[in-house]
């Protein structure tokens, strides 16, 4: 009995669907005309079309779009490297000299130093240009400045630590009795003794990661991801000595260039830093931007106009 | 009872309006595709032309800097020259001489240049006559047997354009040099900039 019923509910449910299928619309069931719609090759060739003409638009969008941020970034490198050096020659045409003293070979007033790239160590400073110049009212004031002593110059340092460049400023303390010559400060070994001050890796990392910084400095990070040279000459030298200088007289003029990259150029650049292949060497020279600045001193008749 | 015939359908035969594409407008499509492309194209020529403008821009008037700067250096020499020897005249002659190419000036290190050029080169009016007629060409500021693709290699045109005479001393005492830069070199595809300064013998005691 049971098993009857059974046989016969499902051949009822089974008539159902085939009734079901056979007779209620389906809007999938295509319809038997010969322009019914697309073809399966129109439809390929249609795809294809769009997907050519799509590949080609991101093609050109992308190009410009990397244009765009790499022009953008160029631009913004630019502008670092013009402030950068400005405030350079605007520090150097204030530059003073000490020639009190001749025949001093360890005191000196012009410091000068820029080594090859390939010779600069992780966690080393790089002292590359220490000058002397009337103090700033800007300034910082030691602390802890004795009484009877003035601060009448400041000591600037321009400074490498981790392809990182560095400004310093620290004001001179001279003290009341120290003689003065005209208008020349004897003991000229400022440069030396704040040498030992600026030559600290710490300073130079808190300065980089934004940490607090030494109160009686005025010390900066002026850019990161930097090739700084500095080249110094005098016309009269028969031995000119460009990229090392330690002499009390100022140099005519410096030749400087700054190679300035973003992170991700820094990246690639040094990626490619000791590779000497032709893909590399070409490669090289379009990463980042580079700028390069002749600066005259005032007593060579310099010009911040160009 | 419904039917499939009874029933809308999306693909229902077509009819109308509802018919496939004829050429014309498959033509008229591809028209205006092509001129949409072309824009876009266009567009992203122009922006690598501003680029690559705004960048010899910058390079111009870096090499310019560089050279202005070197003439000054030397001007702080010559106007030495002529106060310590009190001769009349030492000033322009030694201007003279440097426009006479018989001073030679080292060409300043500019980034993207190649290294230790050449000296300055100071056009005479017989090159600049020359010039202008279409048979000399610019200075190259490189090595024309060792060029690098890799580098900038600018021509340029460095020439005295103007001077004054100082009423009291009866000398030349003021010189005006032009700079004409022409960034792309051997292509001449970008037009030439030009750079102006003057120079100066103060003169009398310092």
């Amino acid at each position: 009995m049971n098993t009857r019923l059974l046989v016969n509910a499902q051949r009822s449910m089974s008539e159902r669907v085939n009734s079901r299928t056979l007779e209620l619309p389906n809007s999938r069931t295509p319809e038997l005309s010969p322009r019914s719609g697309y073809t399966l090759i129109e439809l390929v060739a249609s795809l294809a079309l769009f997907v050519m003409i799509l590949g080609m638009l991101m093609t050109v969008l992308n190009s410009a779009t990397d244009m765009w941020s790499g022009s953008r970034g160029q631009k913004r490198e630019q502008t670092v490297a013009a402030a950068i050096t400005d405030l350079i020659a605007d520090d150097l045409y204030q530059a003073v000299s000490d020639i009190s003293e001749s025949g001093d070979l360890y005191k000196k007033s012009f410091y000068l130093f820029s080594p090859d790239i390939t010779n600069t160590k992780p966690d080393t400073v790089t002292i590359h240009l220490a000058i002397l110049r009337p103090a700033s009212p800007r300034t910082r004031i030691p602390s802890d400045l004795a009484s009877k002593t003035r601060t009448s110059l400041d000591a600037v340092f321009y400074t490498s630590y981790a392809f990182a460049l560095f400004r310093h400023v620290i004001p001179v303390t001279i003290d009341f009795k120290q003689a003065l010559t005209n208008g020349i400060a004897l003991p000229h070994d400022f440069i030396t003794e704040n040498m030992r001050f600026v030559n600290d890796p710490l300073l130079h990392k808190n300065l980089r990661t934004y940490a607090s910084t030494t109160p009686d400095t005025t010390s900066s990070l002026l850019a990161e991801w930097i090739l700084p040279t500095f080249l110094g000459y005098y016309h009269d030298d028969p031995d000119p000595k460009p990229d090392e200088i330690q002499f009390d007289l100022l140099p005519h003029y410096l030749d400087l260039s700054l190679h300035l990259f973003s992170a991700e150029e820094w990246a690639d650049y040094w990626s490619i830093f000791g590779d000497n292949s032709d893909t590399a060497k070409l490669k090289r020279p379009h990463l980042g931007t580079l700028i390069s600045r002749r600066i005259t001193l005032p007593q060579a008749g310099g010009s911040r106009l160009p | 009872m419904r039917t499939i015939s009874s029933l809308p359908s999306p693909l229902r035969p077509l009819s109308g309006r509802n018919r496939a594409f004829t050429l014309i407008e498959t033509a008229l499509a591809m028209l205006a595709i092509g001129l949409g492309l072309l824009a876009v194209f266009g567009l992203g020529r122009l922006g690598l032309q501003a680029s690559k403008e705004t960048d010899h821009d910058q390079r111009c008037a870096m090499m310019a800097d560089a050279v202005f700067e070197t003439l000054r250096e030397y001007n702080a020499r010559f106007v030495d020259e002529a106060r310590t020897n009190g001769v009349p005249d030492t000033w322009g002659n030694l201007w003279e001489d440097v426009a006479l190419n018989n001073i030679q000036i080292i060409f300043p290190e500019i980034a993207y240049m190649s290294e230790k050029v050449q000296v300055l080169h100071f056009w005479q009016k017989d090159e600049n006559d020359l010039y202008e007629k279409g048979q000399y060409p610019p200075t190259p500021a490189f090595q024309s047997d060792n060029i690098s693709l890799s580098e900038w290699n600018p021509r340029y045109i460095l020439y005295v354009s103007d001077a004054d005479t100082s009423p009291v001393a009866q000398a030349i005492n003021v010189l005006q040099f032009t700079l004409m830069i022409f960034p792309d070199g051997d292509t001449y595809s970008s037009e030439a900039r030009i750079f102006q300064t003057t120079l100066t013998n103060p003169g009398g005691l310092p």
